[in-house]
């Protein structure tokens, strides 16, 4: 017992001495840093904005964020996102995925239903159900986007027009004579219409909305029908085919969003397809077509104007060491205040339909009483969700199909023949005409 | 504050060394190895933590080599990238698309290369300096965006789109540079951070090991110093004890007792010391009751015990011996010669002095006066005590009471005598015939000399001459029958046991001149065998006479009966060893049955023995100092031999 309570006493004087000599040693926990990579859009204006929020953030939580960049196109996105998203990879912990994936990355994030309940209820159920994949909600919309024409103000009233074109074949007219008009006026880089051309998921959106428009459907319906062979499809395409070379540069095949917006900048289109951000960077100042152009919703066809519906929405990764402060990052990014102070500085479309009724947001973006009206009725969804994991095939298959048709290496009969093939062989869905559409040829 | 904390440390060290000072329950060499231990403990752990310091500032130098590793690393892919820009610019300036086609892919090849390069050497790092979350996927977003910029332009191009190509390059291609340009400043940011904070952690490093040092030397020291006392102290106070326990124990004082403490050694050693006091307490009763018990036997037993020294001085006389003698320790005690009977007393003294010359055992018997006056007889001894080295160093001796014995002994002498003597007589009884036959022969020759004698005187002229040879012859055989009857006289005169100078050939001759008649009138042929040189022996010749004549007479006797062969006795003398002569009588009569029951008293196979012969033959033997037995023969009958001592110079 005595000789326990020597050793004891011996050891706590080895103790106190030892802790004595390592009390500076010891060091404190650094607080919670999280990473976060966003795919949007990284002008300038807009990275400085976000550079602010996430500083309010930090300082109302005091968790730090650390600001991930992101490659240009979705195809490198998703190739990038893959590789931080792997079990071991301490990878960001708040990811802004696109509209189209939560199909293919669902297993990667969390169910964010239980965490915003109230937020998604009251908002645009179009674009909520894209991020919802079974009952789970893979993400929160964040960005939300739709394809928009936008237009040279000055030169469609010098060219005696008074609003834009309501139709793809009013468009065509109108970019023809202006870009003639120009041209005459030794602009010889002059184009009446940029779009996105290249092969990738911009061209899927692009040809959408021309086939969609003219009721050919929206590749694979709702009803789980691939419509893409039919006559209506076909001369969409065609017609776009037909731009290539004529009212859009020949490069246009090779064009993405960037290059649409790198000549439209440079006051060398008459109308351009591009999402809502091209706005800033139009309008920012020292640009030539400040003030000079306005925006409106995609031209129509037979079954009217719609826009594909694009954007982003926020996740969080399966593998973050911090959801619960993850959690609170995207309830930040999505707060009220948040999207107002955005609409107003980077013309970020909200998500939330009540915004849309603001003064303050609508005098600053007088044309977002546009989009709320789109995103209600002018939207076309891509068939991210229907086809899961197989959608990045199927979109692949599609675009290249059309991009075949755009440089002339196939008919568009003998595309639509083959891409429809194609996409029963990867869906194993069947074939069928779009709803309400004519009969196949 | 810092007195305070002395005397607490004070106070500490006491409590520790009071826990520590009497830690008697371990052993000393274990207490030794542990304060050793905790010692070499303390020191040890000085050094892990010293060793941990350094190994703290390597590691902050690995790491700052590591951060400028990283940003060298992250110039490079800058610098290949504006090389890369630079370029692809050039070649969009000449808007030659094939150009673009062959030259992009090997300027794509090169900046790759320089990134793929990047990407490995950063893995190399450090993993806490890979940890930095943006290098990775800035790296990631470079790469695949100049790969599909490159692309786009290469598209952009082939379909002859100079201006797209122009426009992509100053709007998207180069604000890929602000990229890395925002890579490179943070990792520079990073790396001048880091550094400060290294250089921070070095001089805490130092300080803490300047504090360390001298901390734990200095504990080491107090701890060595305040165990050492410690265990010296618990050494030495119980080895006190024990000094003290000895010497007690050597001044004889068994029951002290010493204090014990603890289980160690030294706790062991106080345990057998008490032990070994307690069992010498219990030897030494032992030894005082085992001296009272013996002292007690020698008191009281029949018989008085002496010691002396070696020169026969006495120096222990028991009880007995003063209550026997009648005198005390003051009164004469000691001089035992007053006690001893006045002729009895040269003798012992000279055995004595003849044993204490000797250095030998000395047995006297001894008349002693008894306190009534009277003397009794004792048989003394005393043997010697000899050391390792055969040195006497002193004599023990008893006196015991033979009076008894001595008398019985006499009264057994005289029986014996007695009955020597009536054996004698019975032998004459049986010799009358015998001896009236020798003497009548004479007597005869007498009468018929005598007869002839008176007829040469009576004749005419008396034949004077003849007569006289006829009275001649009459002396002569008068003297003869004279000597016959002298002889026999001599044989049965109780004489007393005179021993003279004899020779036993003679003696063995008269004998047989005595039987010579006897046996020749039982056809017995008596043959001797007389060794002529032997030597004279110094004997009763009476009773030698005695028992020649009682083993011839048993030997004729014991022929009696004999009738198919010649009757022979044969007597032998001769020498039995250098320093006596035996006598052999042999017959061959019927032999012995029973050689041993021959020698007992009263044991006759004759119709009229008595049975006494050769019992006390053998007594008459043994009292000469010779042996007697019977040998068988190898024929028939018997021989009975005796021996006797010659006369030789040194004996009386």
């Amino acid at each position: 017992m005595k000789r326990e309570l020597a050793i004891r006493i011996e050891v706590a004087v080895c103790i106190v001495v030892l802790s004595l000599l390592l009390a500076d040693c010891t060091s404190v926990h650094a607080p919670v840093t999280l990473t976060f990579v966003d795919q949007g859009w990284a002008t300038p204006a807009f990275n400085q904005e976000r550079e602010r929020e996430l500083q309010q953030f930090t300082r109302e939580t005091g968790i730090q964020v650390k600001l991930l960049p992101s490659p240009e196109s979705t195809r490198e996105q998703m190739a990038l996102w893959r590789e931080l998203l792997r079990p071991g990879v301490s990878g960001p912990d708040v990811y802004t995925i696109d509209v189209i994936w939560p199909g293919i990355l669902n297993e990667n994030f969390l169910d964010l239903k239980p965490y915003f309940a109230s937020e998604i209820s009251g908002g645009f159920s179009a674009i909520t159900a894209s991020y919802t994949v079974g009952n789970k909600l893979v993400a929160v919309p964040y960005d939300t986007d739709i394809g928009l024409l936008y237009y040279r103000t000055d030169l469609l009233r010098e060219y005696g027009y008074r609003e834009p074109p309501r139709t793809w074949d009013e468009l065509e007219i109108m970019a023809a004579r202006i870009q003639a008009g120009e041209r005459a006026k030794a602009k010889k880089e002059f184009w009446g219409f940029v779009w996105q051309g290249a092969a990738t998921e911009a061209l899927t959106c692009n040809a959408l909305e021309w086939q969609a428009a003219e009721g050919g459907g929206q590749v694979i319906e709702k009803d789980q029908t691939i419509s893409v062979n039919n006559p209506d499809a076909i001369r969409a395409w065609q017609r776009a085919a037909r731009w290539v070379g004529s009212i859009s540069p020949p490069g246009e095949v090779g064009y993405k969003e960037w290059d649409t917006l790198n000549v439209w900048i440079a006051g060398d289109a008459a109308f351009m397809r591009n999402w809502t951000l091209g706005y800033v960077d139009s309008q920012a100042a020292g640009s030539p077509i400040r003030n000079k152009f306005d925006v409106s919703l995609l031209p129509g066809g037979k079954t009217g104007r719609v826009g594909t519906l694009g954007g982003t929405g926020l996740a969080v990764s399966r593998f973050s060491a911090h959801p619960r402060e993850a959690v609170e990052l995207v309830r930040f990014l999505i707060s009220r205040d948040v999207q107002v102070k955005r609409s107003r500085l980077v013309s970020q479309a909200p998500t939330r339909p009540e915004l849309y009724e603001l003064p303050e947001v609508l005098a600053a973006n007088p044309r977002f009483a546009l989009l709320s009206q789109a995103f209600r009725t002018g939207i076309v969804s891509r068939p991210s969700n229907i086809t899961g994991k197989k959608y990045e095939q199927v979109s692949n298959a599609y675009m290249q199909a059309v991009h075949s048709v755009l440089t002339g290496e196939r008919s568009a009969p003998e595309s639509a023949k083959a891409l429809e093939n194609e996409l029963v062989r990867i869906t194993g869905l069947k074939a069928g005409p779009p709803p309400g559409g004519s009969a196949r040829p | 504050m810092q007195r305070h904390t002395a005397t607490e440390f004070g106070r500490l060290v006491k409590r520790v060394e009071e826990k520590t000072l009497h830690p008697a329950r371990l052993n000393i060499g274990s207490r030794l190895i542990l304060c050793f231990v905790f010692i070499i403990l303390v020191m040890l752990a000085a050094d892990a933590v010293v060793l941990w310091q350094f190994q703290v500032v390597r590691a902050q130098a690995e790491r700052l080599n590591g951060i400028d590793q990283k940003l060298v690393t992250l110039l490079r892919v800058h610098a290949s990238l504006l090389e890369f820009y630079a370029g692809l610019e050039a070649i969009a300036q000449t808007q030659d698309a094939g150009l673009l086609v062959k030259e992009a892919g090997a300027l794509r090849t090169v900046a790759l290369n320089d990134i793929q390069h990047a990407v490995s050497s950063f893995s190399l790092l450090p993993s806490d300096l890979q940890r930095d979350p943006n290098f990775l996927p800035t790296i990631h977003v470079i790469q695949s965006s100049l790969t599909s910029q490159l692309e786009t332009i290469i598209k952009l191009a082939t379909s002859g789109d100079w201006r797209a190509v122009q426009l992509r390059l100053s709007n998207q291609v180069r604000p890929l540079e602000s990229m890395t340009s925002a890579l490179v400043e943070k990792v520079d940011h990073d790396a001048a951070e880091q550094r400060t904070e290294t250089v921070l952690n070095a001089g805490r490093v130092q300080r803490l090991v300047f504090m360390i040092v001298p901390t734990t030397a200095v504990f080491a020291l107090l701890i060595a110093a305040t165990l050492g006392l410690a265990i010296t102290r618990s050494i030495t106070q119980p080895l006190a004890r024990l000094l003290e326990g000895s010497k007690a124990l050597a001044r004889g004082e068994f029951q002290h007792h010493v204090a014990i403490q603890g289980q160690d050694e030294l706790a062991h050693l106080g345990q057998v010391f008490n032990d070994t006091a307690r069992r010498l307490r219990d030897l030494y009763a032992v030894l005082q009751s085992s001296e009272d018990r013996l002292r007690l036997v020698i008191d009281t037993i029949p018989a008085h015990v002496w010691s002396a020294g070696p020169d026969g001085t006495v120096d222990f006389i028991n009880r007995r011996w003063l209550e026997s003698t009648g005198l005390s320790l003051e009164n004469g005690g000691w001089n035992w010669s007053s006690a001893v009977h006045p002729e009895d007393l040269t003798r012992f003294v000279n055995s004595l002095h003849l044993a204490l010359a000797a250095g030998g055992p000395m047995e006297c018997e001894a008349r002693l006066r008894q306190a009534d006056g009277k003397y009794r007889w004792f048989l003394i001894r005393n043997v010697p005590l000899h050391d390792e080295l055969g040195n006497i160093v002193k004599r023990y001796g008893t006196s015991v009471d033979i009076e008894d014995r001595k008398q019985a002994e006499d009264a057994l002498r005289q029986a014996q005598a007695d009955l020597a003597h009536v054996n004698r007589v019975n032998t004459m009884g049986e010799l009358t015939a015998s001896l009236a036959h020798e003497v009548n022969q004479p007597l005869s020759a007498i009468a018929a000399n005598g007869h002839a004698c008176l007829r040469w005187l009576s004749a005419d002229p008396p034949n004077l001459a003849k007569a006289r040879e006829a009275a001649e012859r009459i002396i002569r055989d008068g003297q003869d029958a004279g000597e016959i009857v002298r002889r026999v006289r001599a044989l049965f005169r109780r004489a007393p046991g005179e021993k003279d100078v004899l020779d036993l050939n003679e003696v063995i001759g008269e004998v047989l001149r005595l039987l010579g008649g006897d046996a020749g009138k039982r056809g017995i042929e008596v043959e001797t065998d007389l060794d002529k040189k032997l030597p004279a022996v110094v004997a009763d010749r009476v009773q030698l006479q005695q028992v020649v004549l009682n083993l011839v007479l048993n030997g004729i006797e014991a022929m009696d009966q004999v009738a198919d062969r010649q009757k022979t006795i044969l007597i032998r003398s001769a020498w039995d060893g250098p320093n006596a002569a035996v006598v052999e009588v042999q017959d061959n009569g019927a032999g012995f049955e029973n050689p041993e029951r021959a020698f007992e008293a009263f044991f006759t196979t004759k119709q009229n023995g008595m049975g006494m012969g050769l019992a006390i033959c053998r007594s008459i033997i043994e009292a000469h100092h010779g042996r007697l037995w019977v040998a068988s023969n190898k024929g028939p009958g018997a021989t009975v031999c005796f021996t006797i001592p010659l006369k030789t110079s040194g004996t009386q």
